[in-house]
């Protein structure tokens, strides 16, 4: 299989069992780097579907999660106290993904990562309207997002991009099933009466 | 299926996922139920906004790229380690005393920001403020002529586009000030009264007065400071994960003095900074910013004053407002003010007396010539400062006339610029 299908056709958002498989990582910061593979090999999948449904553009995904890694290896002495090594990585996903949000709302040009390999673009005008309509939907779902609080919004981008369930959300965001629940009904609610009032204007 | 059962079930549907079973019930009731229609609707259309249409491939060799990356970054690590151990065991015998000494004379000032953990946690706090947005800042305790709480908003290319700045204690009661578009408003609470203003000098003033509590700036100054040698810097790291990182900041030349940074240890934002200064060989916090709503939308209503129906608004953008100073001097000034209000109030020239009197409403001069009638300006005295306001106090003695009585009596009006405008001076008090 040359290619691993990271969504399903089928609607990923509400369906936790069409989530990749994964391993849960057990245990310290992997100091080596064979140790190190074993933890790309667990969030590898996980954290590319969530920054590539986040940023909707499968090769900036592909960036930002593997400078992440690269960075989280590099800083692994850092990060040797970490005990939520899952939780810690979806943090800096996340955080790189309002990055370069943050970047395309300004307007600037996506640099990709040096040595990344992209390959040329067979019909550039076509990518590039394809480009500019995922970009228009991340954002415009982005700040949809961010007219929740802080941690509503988050809860929401790790159950659907990231296809998590409850008690992964809540491990990753270091709370209770309940806080998270509650986060993700307040959080909706809010979405669906800003969407509905939208549509009436 | 009833209301009440779909609307639990869209309350539920992000926990519980979508339920085959139930979609032909709520589809059917939906058919019959606007108000259940219309939730449903919303419902879906958030979650369509939030899904990607199109199924995303991941590139088979994204694994391999990482873990080539991986190993480059342990192989350039084991080089820079090998390359310095041979240099330093070719040369150590002629130039380690030499290089040694160079290195103190050249690189003390750099010394302290070269460390690893100092570099990491300043390095990265700047890059992580480049793309504020939006702040909310809070300031305790409150202190006298001083913003307690701020809130600021840029626009995509990184400059402010509004401003609100809230001062809860000053010499003229507490004031609210909003900006925008190169246009201010000032709300004096205690007076009941707004000015709109456009002046330049403003418009500085208060990107100044933000600049100075910007996560950005402050960072960078601190960061400065620490590579001129002038901050000594100490970095801690959080052991438990959502702690911040910590940054105490200490100068010789402001002893007992202490700045502690709080920096987010996933963002690198600034979250806190606070003020210590030593007293009886104990820290004591004498002042707080706390950084909240990092790049939260601040709702619009927060650039508006609520000003309450009876305000007196004065819009200085569409009025004149105060005397030119030209060669007087600010004695000279404060006097011809004084001297020029009166005489407008004697002639009942309401224009003149709003342009005087901080730009009150015409309505509102006639009101006062209507509670007392000016007959003239007997003497007008030597100006004395007026401590409380900064304002100019010119002892008038005016014979003025109220209901039917005439007398001659003292006024002693507070003469001060134009609210930023250094060469204007007005009456102040009327707004």
């Amino acid at each position: 299989m040359d290619e691993f299908l990271i969504e399903q056709d089928a609607p990923p958002v509400l369906d936790a069992a069409a989530a990749p498989p994964t391993d849960e990582w057990v245990g310290e910061w992997p100091q080596t780097a064979q140790a190190f593979e074993a933890l790309v090999d667990a969030y590898l999948a996980r954290l590319v579907l969530y920054a590539s449904r986040r940023l909707r553009n499968i090769q900036d995904a592909e960036d930002v999660v593997q400078d992440v890694l690269v960075r989280a290896y590099e800083g692994r002495a850092r990060h040797s106290e970490v005990r939520e090594v899952g939780a810690y990585l979806y943090r800096m996903t996340s955080n790189a993904c309002t990055d370069v949000l943050r970047r395309r709302q300004r307007g600037a040009q996506i640099v990709p990562f040096a040595g990344a390999g992209h390959e040329q673009l067979a019909d550039p005008q076509e990518n590039v309207a394809q480009t500019l309509q995922a970009t228009e939907a991340a954002l415009r779902a982005e700040r949809l997002l961010q007219r929740l609080p802080a941690a509503q919004a988050e809860a929401i981008r790790l159950r659907i991009y990231g296809d998590l369930t409850l008690d992964e959300v809540a491990k990753t965001t270091g709370c209770s099933i309940n806080t998270v629940c509650s986060r993700l009904r307040y959080g909706f609610e809010k979405l669906r009466r800003i969407v509905a009032r939208e549509k009436q204007i | 299926m009833n209301c009440s059962q779909v609307q639990a079930y869209l309350h539920d549907l992000i926990c519980t996922g979508s339920d085959p079973a139930v979609e032909p019930g709520l589809a059917a009731h939906a058919a019959a139920c606007p108000a259940c229609k219309h939730d449903y609707d919303a419902a879906m259309r958030a979650l369509v906004l939030l899904q990607p249409s199109e199924p995303l491939t991941m590139s088979a060799n994204l694994k391999e790229r990482i873990m080539n990356k991986i190993a480059a970054c342990e192989e350039k690590g084991r080089e820079h380690t090998q390359s310095k151990r041979m240099y330093w065991s070719r040369w150590k015998p002629v130039l380690a005393a030499g290089v040694a000494a160079a290195l103190v004379i050249v690189m003390a000032p750099f010394l302290l920001i070269k460390s690893t953990p100092v570099a990491y946690a300043l390095e990265l706090a700047m890059k992580a403020n480049e793309g504020l947005q939006s702040i909310h800042i809070r300031i305790t305790p409150q202190s006298f002529n001083s913003v307690n709480e701020l809130w600021a908003q840029f626009d995509d290319m990184g400059e402010l586009e509004h401003l609100r700045m809230n001062f809860p204690d000053t010499d003229d009661g507490p004031k609210d000030i909003v900006w925008a578009e190169d246009k201010a408003q000032i709300w004096f609470k205690a007076k009941g009264g707004a000015a709109t203003v456009v002046e330049k000098r403003l418009i500085d003033s208060l990107k100044i007065s933000y600049g100075q509590f910007d996560p950005k700036f402050i960072v960078q100054e601190i960061y400065k400071k620490c590579q001129n040698g002038s901050l000594d810097i100490e970095v801690t790291e959080p052991t438990v994960p959502g702690d911040p990182i910590v940054i105490r900041a200490s100068s010789e030349k402001m002893p007992g003095r202490q700045e502690v940074l709080s920096v987010d240890a996933e963002t690198h934002l600034l979250l806190q900074r606070d003020t210590y200064q030593l007293n009886d060989g104990q820290y004591e916090l004498i002042e707080t910013w706390e950084y909240l709503d990092y790049n939260e939308p601040i709702d619009p209503a927060v650039f508006v004053l609520d000003l309450p129906p009876d305000t007196m608004i004065v819009d200085q953008t569409t009025q004149e407002v105060g005397l030119a100073q030209g060669d007087l001097s600010d004695k000279e000034v404060a006097k011809e003010v004084a001297q020029q209000f009166f005489t407008a109030w004697s002639t009942r020239d309401y224009a003149t007396m709003s342009k005087l009197f901080s730009g009150i409403p015409v309505a509102k001069a006639k009101e006062i010539c209507d509670n007392i009638t000016v007959l003239r300006v007997n003497s007008i005295g030597e100006p004395e400062f007026h401590e409380k306001t900064g304002a100019l106090r010119v002892p008038c003695k005016i014979e003025a006339q109220r209901r039917g009585e005439t007398a001659e009596v003292d006024m002693k009006p507070l003469v001060r610029q134009v609210y930023q405008q250094p060469g204007k001076w007005e009456i102040i008090g009327g707004i």
